[in-house]
């Protein structure tokens, strides 16, 4: 079933676009941001549908389909690599998995002492095992202390980012704007008359000096589960966003599904 | 002309490359300082000036109207308007005075943002370097070559360090609340996750002998080993070792 | 065992693999001589060991003492280390005098230099040399004759006796023998006496027949790649071209060195051509290759850039993510294949494929059969130097008089070429020119006395890009690499290392190797107009003047030297003189010179039948023993101790002295 869901999942081209209706296209095109980038190469799950407005009445009633739901019982492994994907690609951090994490190290844990009674090639493969996840979860505390360095100050002073750092991580900020301060004054800041000695002016709306992510980025995204009519632009017709979906679009606009759970970035 | 050294050190940020960076050019921030002081009192001075002129403008404003009320009886004719001309070219005289002052004013305040500006971008831009070269380095801050330091100022020095120790305690800390009993293998940092579980090397630089999860291997110079690449990454990354590519 | 027949190579391998269960880290060390064959066959070995995810470490060694010296820091102190390969060394030394054989510790010995130290071969359990099949077909006596010294005491002539006492129902031990003794019956007596004359007679004869397996002087065996690459068979490891490839190289350059002659080296043939046929067929199409760019070339550092690399990878079927952009290629030289195969090395045309691998666009990259000529490198400079720098030409023409260059220039024009087409590059020669090439040869080679200018070889293909090489080609390449540079041995040996997969360091080796012909023919065609070779009553001494360049400070390239040297006067001689060993000397340092003593390969010392090889035939050369004995009447600083025995170092000082000592011994 795995394969057969990727395999539509990456040549399912979102069934707003691809439906007769020609009008509607040319509606959908004239319009925004978010718009479907997958080709038009029809994939045995799309010509199973027949046109999107017209006979909804005979599809599956969106609520009843047949495919599962993307399995949210996930292994702490994948959880994390989804965790890691989402991160590297989105402007914002986002939640810490603190528990994925530690879950993880655990059965790393296990795993190096079950290594020590093996045989060295069986050992070998579990090494090889370990090091991956190892890597994993570095090159994710390393993504996310990047994108704490970009704005560490806003992200200490905002309440909901900071829930989202791990203690850890809400020491490394401060330690850093503490860092970053420093450095500057004792290389110029303090010799420059004493009003211009702030760090977080704000010369006008927009243009401040501490920076936040910028939410508008372009993403790409799958969707996990179906989630049925979405509106994506307030100017637009909604659009149905089906399981192993693909869109791209502004990220402020998909948040709140990536926070569910219900898309991922890709 | 104004700003010319702001733009100097913003020009000197964008020289910065991957690899190369320019020498710390303190006599240029202090230059870029220098200048945004001096302007600042200008601009002290020129709205104390303003002020007054205001001051000014506001009592000869009623003076005038005073001059104009008090003309009822008395000789009318020439006196009195050559006398509000005066007043009115000195009033506009003044005016432009004030106007002159306020465009000076407002410009050397936008320059003062805008020293402010470069003078932050340029340490900004430096101190990215500083951290990449750190994080290739391993957090090493002592390994940074000679060459390279001396073109720091000592404040980033400082600062290079202090990044490297705030890293690394992170690193600690993670650690013991992650895997107290293991470690991350934070020197292994890779650009790609592993793919092989061994590689072959060849010892450039002599390592003499070397403590590894796998036992104790010597790394001779002039020899060739296979071996698992977790015990040698970081030999490669500084060039001690030299990966041979899989043929 | 402690030799493993041909069809038991895997158990070597075994016991390398069992050494490396114990423990994750590194157990194996392999001590690899810095020659073409053992790196052929540490490719091999390498490409088995990392197909199984097997940790080693590689050390290049020159010398005797290098390995001694290792010992004390690399095996003694190191208890993980469980299993030590020796390739192309360790044969003829007892390997308890090299290293400190631990419990637990293995030895595996892949070594073509012979004799065998019979400890190795047949006393020491940890020991395992593989064997071509002499010691399992002849030497079979000798093994008696072994057994019979080391394994029976003196004591058994006393326990034979007792024996025969305890049957006379004797009581008492110690003093019983004598008692036993006069009590005995004389008849018993006289046949003991018997008895154990004729053990001691057939002790003394054993022990003469170790004694002159030992004196025959050093030969050689199978090649060291070739052993490897059967060994891989035996372990079930699929044969690409690369290995089958490996192979080849290894024993041709056996043959190119002399050490094996021409009986040896066509069994080789015949046993690589089967697998070079099997292998080829197998062979897929590959896509085209990426474009390849000069300034890769042109960088020449030790990092290759992966695009070259991709570009290998892609010849030989391993999957690349080049694509094809015909307009951004540049077209080198070496382009036309096709034709290429026309070349002088192939006789018919259905040989040379020419039919099929002009049309298909999808290369090849395999090993094909030829017929090679004696004109060293001859595809990748033009005709005229190859026939100008080849050893085989100049002493057949004996081109370095003025006689024997016009000579020269006549045979080139019989061979059908114009003086222009005879210094183009080969390769750019019209199809029909080079099998002309080929046929013209065959004709009247014999009128230049070069009957025997071809034999036969094996060239590899590389795609239609890139221009094959033959085995001979590879080998000066690789030798060419093996010179000592700054960097020391190490650097050479891991260059041609890499150039047995990575092409752009292998043209580099043909380049280095084209100088090195240059030299050695031009060193040689000086020293003989120059009469610098004196012939004395025993042996022919040639010395290398000390205005040389260094180049003929390496082994390898004064051997060729030599061997030029003396087959050129080995063919102008009376026949007593034919047979006369070869000594040449060339300065190393500013006090110190390298010596070599070359025998005649066909004509040397004769052999004694029970000692027959199958790859050396008769020859034996005896300078190892030559030498240290003269230098033991000397007392003279030498530095032997090379896998090739009759390498040696000396002062200059003691030089002459030691000529006159082996006057004595010669």
């Amino acid at each position: 079933m795995d394969t057969q869901d990727s395999f539509t999942g990456a040549l399912d081209s979102n069934l707003g676009l691809y439906d007769g209706d020609s009008t509607n296209l040319e509606a959908r095109l004239a319009a925004s941001d978010s718009m479907d980038v997958e080709p038009q190469t029809p994939s045995t799950s799309v010509r199973i549908h027949t046109t999107f407005g017209a006979d909804e009445a005979e599809e599956p009633a969106l609520d009843q389909e047949e495919d599962e739901e993307e399995d949210m019982d996930e292994d702490d492994l994948s959880l994390l690599v989804r965790a890691w994907v989402n991160e590297r690609s989105s402007p914002e951090i986002l939640e810490y998995e603190g528990a994925t994490l530690e879950n993880l190290m655990e059965l790393v844990d296990f795993q190096t002492q079950k290594m020590a009674t093996q045989q060295a090639t069986l050992a070998n493969i579990l090494k090889m095992d370990v090091d991956r996840v190892k890597y994993l979860v570095r090159s994710y505390l390393r993504t996310r202390l990047a994108k704490i360095e970009e704005h560490a100050r806003h992200y200490i002073k905002d309440t909901m980012y900071r829930e989202r750092l791990s203690q850890n991580e809400l020491e490394y900020a401060k330690g850093y704007v503490e860092l970053e301060e420093r450095h500057v004054r004792r290389s110029f800041l303090d010799q420059l008359p004493p009003h211009l000695r702030g760090l977080e002016d704000v010369a006008a709306e927009g243009l401040e000096m501490v920076s936040k992510p910028d939410l508008d980025a372009a993403v790409f995204c799958r969707v996990r589960t179906t989630v049925g009519e979405f509106q994506f632009e307030a100017s637009e017709a909604p659009i149905v966003m089906r399981r192993n979906n693909i869109f791209i679009t502004r990220y402020s606009i998909i948040r709140n599904l990536l926070e569910d759970g219900k898309v991922e970035l890709i | 002309m104004l700003g010319d050294e702001a733009f100097r050190l913003a020009k000197e940020a964008k020289d910065i490359a991957a690899d190369h960076i320019p020498a710390y050019n303190e006599e240029q921030v202090r230059l870029v300082t220098q200048e945004t002081r001096y302007l600042w009192t200008r601009i002290e001075e020129m709205i104390a000036s303003l002020n007054t002129a205001v001051a000014n403008q506001q009592r000869s404003g009623s003076s005038q109207t005073q001059l104009g009320s008090s003309q009822p009886h008395g000789t009318p004719g020439q006196q009195q308007p050559s006398q509000s001309q005066a007043a009115n070219t000195q009033q506009s005289a003044a005016q432009a005075e004030i106007e002159n002052t306020n465009a000076q004013t407002a410009l050397y305040f936008l320059t003062l943002n805008r020293n402010k500006r470069c003078l932050l971008a340029y340490h900004h831009r430096r101190a990215q370097f500083l951290r990449s070269l750190l994080w290739t380095l391993h957090l090493a801050s002592s390994m940074i070559p000679a060459s390279l330091s001396l073109r720091l100022s000592p404040e980033e020095q400082n600062y290079a360090r202090d990044y490297a120790r705030l890293n690394s305690n992170y690193r600690d800390a993670v650690e013991n609340q992650l895997c107290p009993s293991d470690s991350l293998n934070w020197a292994a940092d890779g650009e790609l996750p592993p793919r092989d579980l061994f590689i072959e090397v060849r010892v450039v630089k002599d390592c003499g002998e070397i403590v590894t999860e796998n036992g104790v291997v010597n790394l001779q110079a002039g020899t060739q080993h296979y071996l698992h690449r977790s015990d040698v990454e970081h030999l490669v990354t500084i060039g001690y070792l030299e990966h041979i590519n899989p043929s | 065992m402690v030799y493993l027949s041909s069809t038991r190579y895997e158990d070597a391998y075994q016991r390398i693999v069992d050494g490396s269960a114990h423990s994750t880290g590194t157990s194996i060390l392999i001590f690899a001589s810095i020659d073409v064959d053992a790196i052929c066959g540490l490719r091999l070995l390498t490409t088995l060991l990392k197909r199984d995810s097997i940790g080693h470490k590689i050390i290049p060694v020159n010398n005797y003492s290098d390995i001694t010296q290792m010992n004390a820091t690399l095996i003694e102190s190191n208890l993980q280390i469980r299993t030590l390969v020796f390739l192309n060394c360790a044969a003829q030394v007892d390997i308890q005098d090299l290293v400190n054989l631990r419990d637990g510790l293995s030895v595996v010995i892949v070594d073509s230099h012979r004799p065998f130290n019979l400890y190795n071969v047949f006393w020491n359990e940890q020991v395992h040399c593989l064997d071509d099949g002499d010691v399992e077909k002849n030497m079979g006596e000798l093994r008696s004759a072994f057994e019979d010294i080391e394994f029976s005491n003196d004591t058994d002539d006393e326990s034979s006796d007792d024996e025969a006492g305890h049957k006379r129902g004797s009581d008492s031990d110690g003093e019983g023998k004598k008692r036993r003794r006069t009590g005995m019956d004389p008849d018993e007596f006289i046949r003991l006496q018997e008895q154990r004359a004729k053990k001691r007679e057939l002790r003394q004869y054993h022990q003469s027949l170790v004694q002159a397996y030992y004196a025959q002087g050093s030969y050689y065996g199978q090649s060291c790649a070739v052993s490897m690459l059967m060994l891989a068979e035996q372990m079930g490891m699929p044969l690409s071209a690369d290995l089958v490839w490996w192979a080849i190289v290894g024993a041709t350059s056996q043959y190119l060195l002399h050490q094996i002659d021409e009986t040896g080296y066509a069994l080789v043939v015949t046993r690589m051509r089967d697998l070079s046929r099997r292998v080829s067929l197998n062979s897929p199409s590959i896509p085209l290759p990426a474009a390849r760019d000069k300034t890769t070339e042109a960088r020449r550092s030790v990092n290759y850039s992966s695009s070259s690399q991709a570009l290998l990878d892609s010849q030989l079927g391993y999957p690349t993510d080049t694509a094809f952009t015909p307009y951004l290629d540049i077209v080198e030289e070496e382009d036309d294949e096709g034709y290429l195969k026309a070349r002088a090395g192939v006789s018919t045309a259905a040989e040379a494929g020419l039919l099929t691998s002009s049309k298909i666009a999808a290369q090849s990259a395999d090993i094909a059969e030829s017929s090679e000529l004696q004109f060293s490198l001859l595809r990748h400079w033009s005709l005229a130097n190859a026939m100008q720098y080849s050893p085989f030409v100049a002493r057949r023409l004996a081109t370095w008089s003025s006689r024997g260059r016009s000579r020269l220039d006549l045979l080139v024009a019989k061979l059908g070429l114009s003086k222009a087409e005879a210094g183009a590059p080969f390769v750019h020669l019209a199809p029909e020119l080079k099998t002309q090439l080929f046929k013209r040869m065959a004709e009247i080679g014999a009128d230049y006395d070069m009957a025997d200018a071809s034999y036969r070889g094996f060239v590899r293909n590389y795609g239609w890009r890139k221009s094959s090489l033959s085995g001979s080609d590879m080998v000066q390449a690789l030798l060419a690499l093996l010179q000592p540079v700054e960097g020391g041995q190490e650097s050479g040996f891991f260059m041609a290392y890499d150039a047995l997969s990575q092409y752009p360091v292998l043209k580099r080796g043909i380049e280095g190797a084209m100088e090195m012909q240059k030299l050695v023919v031009g060193q040689g065609v000086t020293m003989l107009e120059r009469q610098a070779v004196k012939t004395l009553r025993s042996f022919r001494l040639a010395m290398v003047g000390m205005e040389t360049q260094t180049m003929f400070g390496s082994a390898f390239a004064l051997r060729q030297l030599a061997l030029f040297l003396m087959q050129t006067l080995r063919e102008r001689s009376k026949v007593a003189q034919s047979r006369l060993p070869f000594i040449i000397v060339a300065p190393l340092t500013e006090d110190r010179l390298l010596v070599l003593g070359v025998t005649p390969i066909v004509g040397g010392p004769r052999v004694e039948a029970r000692f027959k090889s199958q790859f050396a035939g008769e020859t034996r050369n005896k300078f190892g023993m030559v030498f240290e004995a003269a230098a033991g009447d000397l007392g003279a600083d030498i530095r032997q101790g090379f896998f090739d025995s009759s390498v040696l170092e000396i002062k200059r000082e003691d030089f002459s002295a030691f000529v006159d000592k082996l006057r004595r011994h010669l």
